[in-house]
Formats: C-alpha cells, sequence, structure tokens
C-alpha cells in the first residue's frame, strides 16, 4: 500500500493508481482528435479518494465539436453509478481529454462543474498525452482547488 | 411521488438518494424538497433563481429541466430523477506560439505600464508577452478603427498596421475619436500613427495609406497574426473576409448602424466565414452604409472596444469569444443577443468546394452590384445642372423621393411624393405616365434601383434618374434657396 494511506479524504489529493492512469492515457489517446470522457470511481467503504475502476462514456457533443466539447448523458451516468453502487463503488469524478490543448478548466468546464467531485484533464499533444491535472469546485463557495495527483 | 437523486449531487441532500414528496407538478416537488433539505437551494439554484446549469431533471426517462415543463401536471405513478450533466470543453489556445512569447521580454518599466495586465490570473506575464509579440492589421482608421487601434496599442500589442486611403473631415470627428480638428485633411492613418506613438513608442506600427484592393489585400495581410475589420462598406468586407480565409488568418468583423452594431469571429479554426453568414451582400442601395445611414456617437466606442477585447482574447488564448456566433447590440433598447452561426459546407471560400482559391480571379464589383449591368436597359438621368433647369422652368414631372425618413429630415425635397422602394410596385398608380418621373435618393444609386424595380413591375412611363441624387445638388439647393426650397 505504499505511502497511499498518509492520504485522507478532503486534503486535496486523489490517488491515481498506476494502471489506472495507463487505461486513462489508452482512452484519450483512442479518442484523439477528439475528446474522451468517462466516469472515476472509488470505493464507497474506503478512507482515500482512490481511483478503483473508471468507465469511457460516449461523447455526446455533436459529432462537428467533438474535438473541443464533451457531455456525458445524464440517465447513461445514472445508470452506471448504479451498477457500481451495487458493487460498493461510488462516483468520485471524472475525467476528460483537451485535445492539444493545456490540462487546465476551460470557462465551459468551470461552468458546468458540479460541486465536490473531481475533474480529472488529460492533456493530448499530437495523440499523445503530455499532461495531466485535477480540480475540485468547493461547495461553499463555488471556489476552484488545483487537486494533487499522487 | 418518489424523487431519485444522483449521489453525485448528494452532497445537497444530506446523502439522501431516495425520497418521497408531495406534489403534482415538479414545481411543487421542488418545493417540498426544499422545505425538506434548505440546504439543497444552493447547489440546485444559481444566484438568479435558475436551475444551475449542470442540474437535469427527468421525470420518467424524459427530459423536464425546461423550465416550461415545471407546471405540467404530473402522474401520481411518476418518478422524479434529479441528474448532473457532466460536460465541459478545452480551452482556447493562443494563436502565438510559445517560442514567440517566450522570445519577449518585459522591462521594469514594462512590468509597470502593463501593472493591471499582470495582476490578471489569465493574462500574467505570458499573456503579457503575446500581446507584445502579436502582429495585428487594423483596416479602417474610422468610428470603430479608433478605439480599436487605441485600445490595442494601450494593451501593448506589439506591431500594429493601420490600412486606410481617407482623410479626415469635419464630419469625421463626430465618432472617430482616434481624430482631432487639427487632424482635418490629413491622411487618417497619419494621425492613427500619432495617436498609437504617444501611448507607446515601443510599438511598431505600419501606416498603409491606401485602399485595400483584390490585387493587394493578401499582400497586405501576410505573415500577420489577427485582422480586424473595421471598414463600412460590403465589397472589401468580403474581400478581407475571403483573404482572411486563403491566409488562414483569424478575422475580428465588427460592423455598426445608426444605434446597432454587430461582432463576430470569422474564419478561426475552420469556423464560419462571412460568407457563410451573410452568402451575398444587399442589393447597392438598399441599405445605406454608415455614411449615408448616421450612427450615434459612442456606438463605435461600444463596438469597437468589444472587438478590440476580442483580438486580445485570441492573442492571449482566454476566455470564450465570438467564432461561430455573431453579437449584435441595440442601443436604442440596451439589449444584447449572441446567435450561433453554423458554417456552410457550400461555401465557396472556407466550404469544402473552395470555388475562390484566388481572390484576384473573384469579381467584388459585380458580386456586390456596383457594376453598370449591361443585360438591363440604361437608366437615363438628368445631373443636378439639368434638373435644376427643368425644375425652374417648371417642367411638369412627378417627382419620387426614395430616401428613409432620417436622411429626409435632414433635407426634404420640396413637391416630392415620398414612396419607399419596397411599396413603388404597389403604388404604380400614384405616378402619371404621361409626364416625366424623376427618381431621387442620396447619392443617385437607389434611385437606379427604383427605376429598375418599376420596369420590373411593368410600369411603362417615361422615368429619369437624378444623377449623384441630393448630394450633388446641395449646391445648387443651397445657392437657389429662395427659388427651390
Amino acid at each position: 500500500m505504499n505511502g497511499d494511506l498518509k492520504v485522507r479524504k478532503y486534503d486535496n489529493q486523489i490517488v491515481l493508481p498506476k494502471d489506472i492512469c495507463t487505461q486513462i492515457e489508452q482512452v484519450a489517446e483512442k479518442a484523439y482528435p477528439n475528446e474522451c470522457c468517462g466516469i472515476l470511481f472509488g470505493a464507497v467503504e474506503s478512507d482515500l479518494d482512490k481511483v478503483e475502476a473508471i468507465e469511457v462514456l460516449d461523447n455526446m457533443s455533436t459529432q462537428s465539436i467533438k474535438d473541443s466539447y464533451y457531455m456525458i448523458s445524464p440517465l447513461e451516468l445514472f445508470s452506471y453509478e448504479q451498477d457500481y453502487q451495487k458493487q460498493g463503488y461510488e462516483i468520485l469524478g471524472f475525467l476528460h481529454s483537451h485535445p492539444d490543448a493545456s490540462a487546465i478548466l476551460s470557462a465551459a468546464d468551470k461552468a458546468q462543474m458540479v460541486p465536490e467531485l473531481f475533474y480529472l484533464i488529460i492533456e493530448v499533444r499530437q495523440g499523445k498525452v503530455t499532461s495531466q491535472s485535477a480540480w475540485r469546485k468547493n461547495k461553499s463557495d463555488d471556489s476552484i482547488t488545483e487537486i494533487n495527483i499522487t | 411521488m418518489k424523487v431519485l437523486i444522483s449521489a453525485t449531487l448528494k452532497t445537497f441532500f444530506e446523502k439522501t438518494s431516495q425520497t418521497e414528496i408531495q406534489g403534482n407538478t415538479l414545481d411543487e416537488i421542488f418545493k417540498g424538497l426544499l422545505d425538506e433539505y434548505p440546504e439543497a437551494r444552493k447547489g440546485l439554484y444559481d444566484d438568479e433563481g435558475k436551475l444551475r446549469k449542470f442540474i437535469r431533471v427527468f421525470v420518467d426517462g424524459e427530459d423536464f429541466t425546461d423550465i416550461a415543463r415545471h407546471t405540467e401536471k404530473l402522474d401520481e405513478s411518476s418518478e422524479v430523477l434529479l441528474l448532473p450533466l457532466i460536460a465541459g470543453g478545452k480551452p482556447n489556445e493562443s494563436i502565438i506560439s510559445d517560442e514567440r512569447q517566450k522570445a519577449i521580454t518585459i522591462d521594469e518599466k514594462g512590468i509597470d505600464r502593463f501593472n493591471k495586465h499582470l495582476m490578471l490570473r489569465e493574462i500574467s506575464v505570458k499573456g503579457q508577452k503575446r500581446i507584445r509579440a502579436a502582429k495585428v492589421v487594423v483596416v479602417g482608421a474610422g468610428a470603430l478603427g479608433s478605439p480599436v487601434i487605441q485600445y490595442l496599442a494601450a494593451a501593448g500589442v506589439g506591431t500594429i498596421k493601420v490600412i486606410d486611403f481617407d482623410k479626415v473631415t469635419l464630419a469625421n470627428l463626430q465618432s472617430q475619436v482616434i481624430h482631432s480638428s487639427r487632424d482635418v485633411n490629413r491622411p487618417k492613418v497619419a494621425s492613427a500613427r500619432d495617436t498609437i506613438r504617444n501611448v507607446d513608442r515601443g510599438i511598431e506600427v505600419i501606416d498603409e495609406n491606401e485602399e485595400l484592393t483584390a490585387e493587394n489585400a493578401v499582400d497586405l495581410i501576410d505573415g500577420f497574426d489577427v485582422v480586424l475589420d473595421c471598414t463600412d462598406n460590403y465589397k472589401t468586407r468580403y474581400l478581407i473576409n475571403d483573404a482572411c480565409v486563403i491566409t488562414g488568418i483569424p478575422l475580428v468583423f465588427a460592423s455598426i448602424y445608426q444605434y446597432e452594431g454587430m461582432v463576430s469571429i470569422f474564419g478561426y479554426k475552420n469556423g464560419p466565414c462571412l460568407r457563410c453568414l451573410f452568402p451575398e451582400p444587399p442589393a447597392p442601395g438598399l441599405v445605406p452604409t454608415c455614411t449615408e445611414g448616421g450612427t450615434i456617437s459612442p456606438l463605435a466606442g461600444i463596438i469597437g472596444s468589444i472587438q478590440a477585447n476580442e483580438a486580445l482574447k485570441l492573442i492571449i488564448g482566454i476566455g470564450e469569444h465570438l467564432s461561430g456566433k455573431l453579437l449584435t447590440f441595440d442601443s436604442l433598447n440596451l439589449t444584447t443577443k449572441i446567435l450561433n452561426i453554423d458554417k456552410d459546407f457550400d461555401c465557396p471560400v472556407c466550404g469544402k468546394s473552395h470555388l475562390i482559391k484566388e481572390i484576384v480571379d473573384f469579381d467584388y464589383e459585380e458580386f456586390c452590384g456596383l457594376k453598370e449591368d449591361d443585360s438591363e436597359l440604361p437608366v437615363e438621368g438628368f445631373t443636378a445642372d439639368e434638373f435644376a433647369k427643368r425644375l425652374e422652368d417648371e417642367v411638369p414631372m412627378t417627382i419620387i423621393d426614395v430616401r428613409e425618413p432620417h436622411e429626409r429630415a435632414i433635407l426634404r425635397f420640396p413637391g416630392a411624393i415620398v414612396i419607399p422602394i419596397g411599396q413603388l410596385a404597389r403604388r404604380q398608380k400614384e405616378l402619371d405616365s404621361n409626364i416625366d418621373t424623376v427618381f431621387i435618393c442620396k447619392q443617385g444609386k437607389r434611385s437606379i434601383l427604383a427605376i429598375n424595380t418599376l420596369r420590373e413591375a411593368g410600369y411603362e412611363g417615361p422615368m429619369y434618374n437624378l444623377k449623384d441624387g441630393i448630394d450633388g445638388m446641395k449646391d445648387i439647393i443651397f445657392s437657389h434657396e429662395a427659388g427651390l426650397l
């Protein structure tokens, strides 16, 4: 379990195990030049914000803007939420990629953020993942904090 | 009624994922929900009391988010779902490359001068360096060009090219705030250059005191990062649009008329262009230009400032911009709208066909209807002197004034019947086909359109155009004042 145990929930950290990281990179590179999107799941019983599984979803944006926007169907999201709940998982947050753009929140990202959930952004340049970042909007005042990825 | 709440929103509902709320409509259910979970108000609604952007409401699998559906009576056995809409997009990237940004240094004076930009997290040092590295073309140093040039200079844009063939006139000073009364009769580019120099000597100013044409357009803008269209006529607007699409340079477009203005960005990253929005210009003379139609003084300041702001956002790479959108502003009623523009895949310039590859091959004069059409019968006309003589000799004739009400308010033509072009065909009975009819407008162009319109409608009486319009008669009117007015 190396250093994971030191990380507690709400310490502004999210744990991305190596195998999950690799999986995310593959998804983002495969979707390039379009944006990919998906759900990050963690174990309900865990004290950690640790990603245990991901589910990649269809980008529901109009075909012509798929390279700059993503959208997840609310009903599809809910059905995954319920399926995973039965196995003891809960939604920690979401992932999406920024093809040929920086791994920072865009105005559209900020406007659409649901408070208290993690948003993982994968920067893909010319088909290769070059950087990633994670963010969370705080429930109390809608301020946004950058989250450490460990 | 059963209400299911996604676990992603549970933080607002004390971790509840399912509850039972009394009510027949969504409005009633929301009210009950908020009574039970007062904390949820902040989570569900924004400061204006609207549902927040990321909230979606489904009833039995159907999207009921639209507020119009919140008063619909629901079935007793319905199931309400409160879900999040997870969405977003990538940030805009700067049109200035990192290499160029890094090559710029900001000295101590620069830190002082641009302090208020450096304070903004989104701009900061990197953004300011991008602004300094940027090379911008402003076509037109008139009403829109005035705020555009001044704000781009103040913001610290490194290279500004100003293209304008015109000289400053007294009438320009009402809206063209870059020029002063001392500049009357000087080339507009000269006074624009002086203004930029007075703001910041570090800016490279290139002044082009010539008209932008199909022959020189591409050469004039090639190698620049962004073009701002501050012109007032359709021919140049289409020319600039086509040259920008062909060279791949984004174009920030704006136009003003009377109390209204519009702004858009064309040809940015394969986005729609002017021709996607307006495939062709209106018939010549039908829409008066700013010079003919007039404009309220501060309008150009408002619209031009938005235009400069859009250009700076492209340069810095921040915010949401107007590519694929048209912003319209009505200063009289203070209404603003943002309309979506779709890319036209059949567009001759930016569409798949690429029909227009070289702008020198395209006839802009003909496209904008500025050429004399050989196929149409020539329109006979009187010069100002000939017309004045006929008036003096009291030759029987009907005079039809096709100008707009605001134009007539400046100078009413005595004895003329007022008929707008749109009503001519319907009101042709008011003309006497046994005597001559003379059509008058401001510059003698719309009157030709009027004559052709009536010909098409089958009117056979003799029709004449007042060449050069009322403008051409001004001297005679004022010198013969007693006789004519």
